[in-house]
């Protein structure tokens, strides 16, 4: 006995998908429909992912949330060592120093955190990217969810500490979420941009903490903003400069003094974001194809 | 009306050797689909590339299911992988009409720390259900599996069984596909789950609208399947009734085998064990012959086996005396049966010094399909003195294209089936 002889003829209309080995760019309108449903579709998954790795990443861990505040708290006391004993000479900051590199620090984490969140994210799931075929957009919402509840945690003790100095973000603190979100942003599009190449070459993920430490230096989370010269021009080159220089005024009552750049860097990312989501997408079934099934 | 379902033209995919290679094309062939350069046809193998899949067509219509066999590395698991839409084709097209879901990584996507329950949701998401659809038959997910009390318990804590009961359970519950892929999932549990399994997976069956089974469990194929698709080397060997197709899969392993022993042999001698005693009577070579007389590996279970042996004789022999012996393809056992030129059956006497040839004719041999070794000794018929004796590594196949036997010994039967009746005064 065959199986189509028990069968009772259902009538349905099908969904059709074709495979071929045409760029998916050649029929955009295509992908940009699939692209925004696994977006829509994946958006529950990437929640049910979150809360895996939240729940078991404190499960297994006796410091708890401890630990998303710990490696920027250990870069604050290290900097306030370095500068009180006069080893190196840190410029003038209207800030108390203590509080400038606390604030730096702590927003700096939340940016490193959506740097390094998409690569992980796939990593982790690469053997479910080989064999199951769910929205890949899931890992990187995901990423993105993470970040915000990480930071958010740092944005908690980031507060009690600044009331406990006196320093309130008064009408700031309406417009902080504004720079919360774009820090998470800007650090998920480098994590993008890294993903494909960092899924094929493990060297990606070894360079990243590297040359971000690099990074860091010539934005103003420990130092101030160069007044001359060409360090100057450096900072004032670099598209961090104003996001970490918008969110730290906003959090700390004063008014930003790069609001323009800080707008445009944000459209910026957004555009990038969209960009770089369509390279990971076209990426993935070719990444896949590299790693083991 | 058959419609079909899938359909598949042309298909091919490359895969390449190298690790290091493979990732630069990776990374190339990023750029290519990124800059939409070509028609994405890829008809030139690189360096160190092979075609993983050549050319493949076939169509599946509603209420087909098809089981896929072929020896590891054949390019099963590709085929399921591009059905799936994982990877991308190199050249050709692929249709699937219907939603089309894949038993193919049980319990994907388990944290070990979290609990059962909790990894049922994960899992389920993973799959592509929404928490409502989850809630509805979390139950009977829990029920399936038979782990009621460690649910709560994290995944860890697990036997390797339950773990993939478990991961069983998830998809086979949730899942309510038309076109299903299972990948060598039906082996899971202990007997009384294998066959939940099984009935859980007949239930699909009919209710979803194609099937593609990969297993090496051929009687599983034979009965779930009416389909079957022989592999090998990326190509299709074989496409369609089931039982042509499992005859056709046996055929084809068996000369696998046989060409990998006379590899073998050529590397490493024709024998494993020979004594020699001078050079009165020298083995040349052995093999079979076809009707053709020519020198063969595999004979069929109805076709007469014949066996030839070549020696040289430098002094004349009384009595020349014969001995032929096959073993099962493991050579554990004794040997099937041994055969000689019994004193007065077929008596050799009085052979004058030269080369000859020795044909043995088994009209009926008995054997079933399989793989079997010959050994032979050459000896004096008056005294038992032992010339030559050898245990060889040539081996040959014996085929069926009719059906599907197993063991050792070929047998024609016939069944009935009677009701005893036990009232009978």
């Amino acid at each position: 006995m065959t199986l189509h002889e028990t069968r009772a003829p259902a009538i349905k209309t099908f969904q059709e998908v074709i495979y071929t080995p045409e760029s998916q760019l050649r029929q955009p309108l295509k992908l940009l429909k699939t692209m925004f449903k696994d977006l829509y579709t994946g958006r529950e998954l990437a929640w049910r992912l979150t809360v895996r790795d939240i729940s078991a990443q404190y499960r297994q861990a006796f410091l708890g949330i401890v630990w998303a505040f710990i490696l920027p708290l250990a870069n604050t006391v290290a900097w306030i060592f370095l500068n009180s004993t006069g080893i190196v000479q840190v410029g003038e900051t209207a800030l108390p120093y203590p509080l400038y590199v606390f604030t730096g620090s702590m927003l700096w984490a939340i940016f490193m955190d959506g740097v390094n969140a998409p690569l992980l994210k796939a990593t982790v799931a690469k053997p479910m990217l080989a064999k199951i075929n769910f929205p890949r957009e899931a890992l990187i919402l995901s990423g993105i969810y993470e970040t915000i509840f990480n930071g958010l945690i740092k944005i908690i003790l980031l507060l009690l500490v600044l009331a406990l100095y006196g320093i309130s973000p008064g009408i700031g603190l309406l417009y902080f979420p504004i720079a919360f979100i774009s820090l998470v942003l800007a650090g998920t599009l480098i994590g993008l941009i890294l993903t494909p190449f960092g899924l094929l070459y493990s060297d990606i993920g070894k360079a990243v903490p590297i040359l971000m430490q690099f990074y860091m230096f010539i934005t103003p989370v420990v130092f101030p903003m160069p007044e001359t010269g060409w360090a100057a021009k450096l900072f004032q080159l670099n598209p961090m400069t104003p996001i970490i220089l918008t969110a730290r005024d906003w959090l700390t009552g004063y008014s930003p003094g790069y609001l323009n750049y800080f707008f445009s860097v944000n459209l910026l990312v957004l555009l990038f974001l969209f960009v770089f989501w369509v390279v990971y997408k076209l990426a993935m079934p070719i990444m896949i194809e590299r790693m083991s099934a | 009306m058959s419609e079909t379902v899938i359909s598949v033209e042309n298909l091919s995919k490359k895969f390449c050797r190298d690790l290091k290679r493979s990732l630069w094309y990776g990374l190339k062939d990023i750029g290519k689909e990124i800059f939409a350069l070509s028609s994405g046809e890829n008809f030139k193998l690189r360096k160190n590339e092979f075609w993983a899949l050549d050319n493949i067509n076939f169509e599946l219509n509603r209420g087909d299911c098809l089981g896929l066999i072929g020896r590891n590395g054949a390019g099963k698991t590709t085929l399921l992988r591009l059905l799936n839409g994982l990877i991308k084709p190199d050249l050709g097209k692929i249709t699937m009409r219907g939603r089309v879901s894949a038993l193919i990584a049980l319990g994907s996507g388990f944290n070990p720390v979290l609990t059962g329950r909790e990894n049922i949701y994960i899992n389920g998401s993973v799959l592509g259900l929404t928490k409502k659809e989850i809630d509805q038959k979390i139950d009977q997910i829990i029920d399936f599996a038979e782990i009621k009390d460690f649910i709560d318990a994290p995944v860890q804590s697990y036997s390797s069984g339950m773990h993939v009961k478990l991961g069983f359970s998830i998809a086979a519950i949730l899942l309510e596909p038309d076109i299903l892929l299972l990948d060598e999932v039906l082996a899971v549990g202990d007997l009384a789950f294998q066959n939940k399994a099984m009935r859980r997976m007949n239930e699909h069956i009919s209710r979803s609208n194609a099937l593609i089974l990969v297993s090496h469990n051929l009687d599983q194929i034979r009965i779930m399947c009416n389909k079957v698709m022989v592999i090998d080397n990326g190509q299709i060997l074989y496409f369609g009734d089931s039982d042509k197709g499992l005859i056709e899969y046996e055929n084809l392993s068996k000369n696998h085998r046989i060409k990998s022993i006379n590899k073998d042999f050529i590397d490493h001698g024709f024998f494993r064990y020979r004594r020699v005693d001078g050079d009165r009577v020298i083995f040349n070579d052995l093999g079979l012959l076809n009707n053709q007389n020519e020198s063969v590996s595999e004979v069929k279970v109805d076709e007469p086996l014949r066996v030839y042996l070549d020696f040289h004789i430098n002094e004349q022999s009384e009595d020349l005396y014969f001995t032929l012996s096959i073993l099962n393809e493991k050579k554990d056992t004794d040997c099937l049966w041994v055969k000689s030129n019994d004193f007065n059956r077929f008596p050799f006497y009085n052979v004058q010094p030269g080369d000859y040839r020795v044909i043995v004719k088994f009209i009926e041999h008995n054997l079933a399909p399989g793989i079997y070794y010959i050994n032979y000794s050459i000896r004096n018929g008056k005294n038992s003195e032992l010339y030559d004796h050898g245990f060889t590594d040539f081996a040959f196949a014996v085929k069926s294209d009719q059906h599907f036997e197993r063991g050792i010994v070929h047998s024609v039967d016939e069944w009935e089936l009677t009701e005893i009746n036990t009232n009978n005064e």
